[in-house]
């Protein structure tokens, strides 16, 4: 059916009516022209063999596209056959009706094109309206997260970031949400942006903030509406305001909130133990490659373990781990495949952390996620939570993850590796710390 | 007034032949109709399309030989962004770039029609009906001042057919259109990965040719044949060779649309 849409899309109804005509036309007998009638046949054998073959990759109309070249050429060959056609049924100026009839259906095809640009002042109305609402209330940094398709590209400043909820649909939209949004709970969106901004696309008689405050028990505030004339569509952009302190915090205040209420210890991997010889995660780092030290043992940061039963057991050689030297200096991890390590110390679940982690790639390029494996009251491991991947760059930068895990008792936080990694520090704080 | 029509009518009628002046002039006057369609279409737009983001992006970190984005996106058909790309070594921006090149497929792409449609009804008038519909066709209008892989696709995908009607047709008895078609096979695919349809033209084409002149024309249908899987043969393995991430990538997509997706 897409393709089929898809066909009348490129090649104009008219002349998609006139390829069709054309191609029954060819196999009746009457209108044999031996001129015509081999290239003509590879053109119609071209096309049908497209049309089969695109129908799996089709997934939108435009997909269709290259059935408008042969469509063209049997266009060509039913409008050629018009005439001939229109004499038989002793209709006078037959040439004559159907060139009259082509260039008016040119011409209507000049204007469905123009057609085609449909006036769309919302998109930069909205980025204003973004922009201006972020200068009223004087903060420099925010996020919007997009439900629903506006119909194109918004214009907003780099300070501001956007998430796409591209799934949206209005009678699912909470399920869709919760699916998106289960690892970046709005809620802690504020710990890192001031102000959160929501683009909901729907039906003008949506009621986006009644339900969200249903679901979230936070009711946001309308800041603009548009409604699309055509097809009676709001696009409603509603704001929440972040009361937590380290979203208003500048890099330094935010960095001393960080340090002062850190709990994860030796995130900078700068103290070091000496595994024991015998030790199993000393014998599985040694099966990977891992270059001992001068002295023939293997030294690795305090409060850090490995899992040897996960990812380290399949690692392919070599992988090489180097501990931090100096205080400019970072965990280095070269690995081919993904290999991790996680605290020794558990945490409590249910609460909201933001936990801040500063890596960097190296020349060959790396990877880093986080991860959180889930333990019962007793530390009883229960399974394997991944929660997002973190930015890198070269040398360092450093990313905020808000990050919170409800329906548990611990945690251990889990970094994963693959390629060239440098990690230089990592922190966690609980947001009630970063609250006022 | 009937009389007036009539006459208008009869002019419109009668069986006129057109000289190759008067064919070259039509054919200017309706590129530039079409590229007046194309601007007039442009100056309109206000807002910029969702694609456009990722194109530009595309060209500029390959001017920047990001390796992250490379392996991001090696899946992702190289040949549009790479000649945009070096095309913006000139100094020009990404995003001019690319509008410029997809303008100039655009338009390159209704002049070939004109000569394909020439070759398939052996006639020049058909030939410029076929560019009057292409200059006026709303969707490639639409395509043409968007930031798409499509309108170099299209234009790759109509000279293959455009070479394909000239082998039929017997003006391509040399070996070249053969070869054309194996390159132009190659630059398809590496444009959209759905450009191995280009594959079939010219096998249909041979099967044509024989159904045509019967079996007197074995020989050549067959060394046309050889001729044009060598050359993709031998460009495949180059690439294949060479390490190419995207050409190593294609068997992979093919079975995962054809096979998986039928399963």
């Amino acid at each position: 059916m897409i393709f089929i849409n898809g066909f009348f899309l490129v090649n104009f109804i008219p002349f998609g009516i006139l390829a069709l005509a054309g191609i029954i036309l060819f196999f009746s007998r009457k209108f044999k022209n031996e001129k015509w009638h081999y290239p003509l046949l590879f053109i119609i054998t071209v096309i049908l063999f497209i049309s089969l073959l695109r129908i799996s990759v089709i997934i939108g109309r435009r997909y269709a596209m290259p059935t408008m070249v042969p469509g063209i050429v049997i266009s060509v060959f039913a409008i050629m056959l018009l005439p001939e056609i229109l004499r038989r049924f002793k209709i006078k100026y037959a040439d004559a009706i159907v060139r009259l009839a082509v260039v008016i259906t040119l011409l209507t095809c000049a204007a469905k094109a123009m057609r085609f640009q449909e006036s769309k002042p919302y998109l930069y109305k909205l980025s204003e309206a973004v922009q201006n609402d972020c200068d009223k209330n004087n903060v420099n940094k925010a996020v919007v997260l997009i439900f629903g398709n506006p119909g194109g590209k918004l214009d907003f400043s780099p300070k501001i970031d956007v998430l796409k909820v591209k799934s949206l649909r209005i009678r699912d939209r909470f399920i869709d949400i919760e699916y998106q949004l289960a690892n970046l709970e709005p809620e802690y969106l504020k710990l890192s942006y001031p102000l959160v901004y929501m683009l909901c696309v729907g039906p003008e008689s949506g009621n986006f903030a009644v339900d969200w405050a249903k679901r979230y028990h936070d009711k946001p505030e309308l800041v603009y509406e548009y409604i699309r004339v055509k097809d009676q569509t709001a696009l409603q952009l509603y704001r929440l305001t972040s009361n937590y302190p380290s979203a208003r915090s500048s890099p330094d205040e935010l960095g001393k909130i960080l340090i002062n209420n850190n709990i994860l210890k030796n995130g900078d991997f700068k103290s070091k133990h000496r595994l024991p010889h015998e030790d199993s995660s000393a014998k599985v780092l040694r099966s990977c490659g891992v270059e001992p030290s001068a002295d023939g043992d293997i030294y690795f940061p305090e409060k850090w373990m490995i899992d040897p039963g996960h990812g380290w057991k399949s690692a392919c050689k070599p992988v090489s781990i180097k501990l931090p030297e100096d205080l400019t200096d970072a965990l280095i991890i070269q690995s081919k495949d993904w290999v991790s390590i996680y605290t020794e110390d558990a945490f409590d679940g249910g609460k909201a952390y933001l936990v801040a982690v500063q890596a960097g790639a190296g020349p060959q390029g790396g990877k880093l996620t986080l991860w959180a494996y889930i333990y019962s009251a007793d530390m009883k491991y229960v399974r394997t939570v991944s929660y997002q991947d973190i930015k890198l760059s070269s040398p360092s930068c450093r990313e905020l993850i808000p990050f919170r895990l409800d329906n548990c008792e611990k945690f251990r936080l889990v970094l994963l590796a693959s390629g060239d990694v440098n990690i230089k520090n990592i922190m966690a704080v609980p947001a009630e710390k970063s609250a006022k | 007034m009937k009389n007036k029509l009539a006459s208008l009518l009869h002019f419109l009628d009668r069986d006129f032949t057109l000289s190759k002046r008067q064919v070259i002039f039509a054919a200017m006057a309706l590129l530039i109709i079409g590229l007046g369609l194309r601007c007039g279409y442009w100056t309109m737009r206000d807002h910029p399309p969702r694609d456009e983001e990722f194109y530009i992006q595309a060209v500029e970190n390959i001017n920047n030989h990001d390796p992250a984005w490379f392996k991001k996106y090696d899946y992702y058909s190289p040949l549009m962004p790479k000649i945009a790309a070096t095309v913006c070594r000139s100094g020009i921006t990404a995003e001019t770039a690319l509008h410029m090149l997809n303008m100039g497929y655009a338009m390159l792409w209704v002049l070939v029609m004109f000569f394909l449609c020439r070759d398939v009804f052996d006639d020049d008038k058909a030939g410029l009906l076929g560019m009057a519909l292409a200059a006026f066709n709303p969707y490639s209008v639409r395509m043409a001042c968007q930031i798409l892989r499509e309108p170099l696709y299209i234009l790759i995908f109509t000279v293959s057919l455009w070479c394909a009607v000239r082998v039929i047709r017997g003006k391509g008895v040399n070996l070249l259109y053969p070869a054309i078609i194996g390159a132009l096979t190659m630059l398809g695919i590496y444009t959209r990965f759905e450009g191995f349809e280009i594959t079939l033209f010219l096998p249909l084409a041979a099967i044509i040719i024989l159904l045509q002149y019967k079996i007197q024309y074995l020989r050549q249908a067959v060394t046309n044949c050889v001729i044009y899987f060598l050359t993709v043969a031998i460009l495949a393995a180059a690439l294949f060779w060479a390490g190419d991430s995207y050409m190593t990538r294609i068997p992979g997509k093919l079975y995962g649309v054809y096979v998986v997706s039928k399963e």
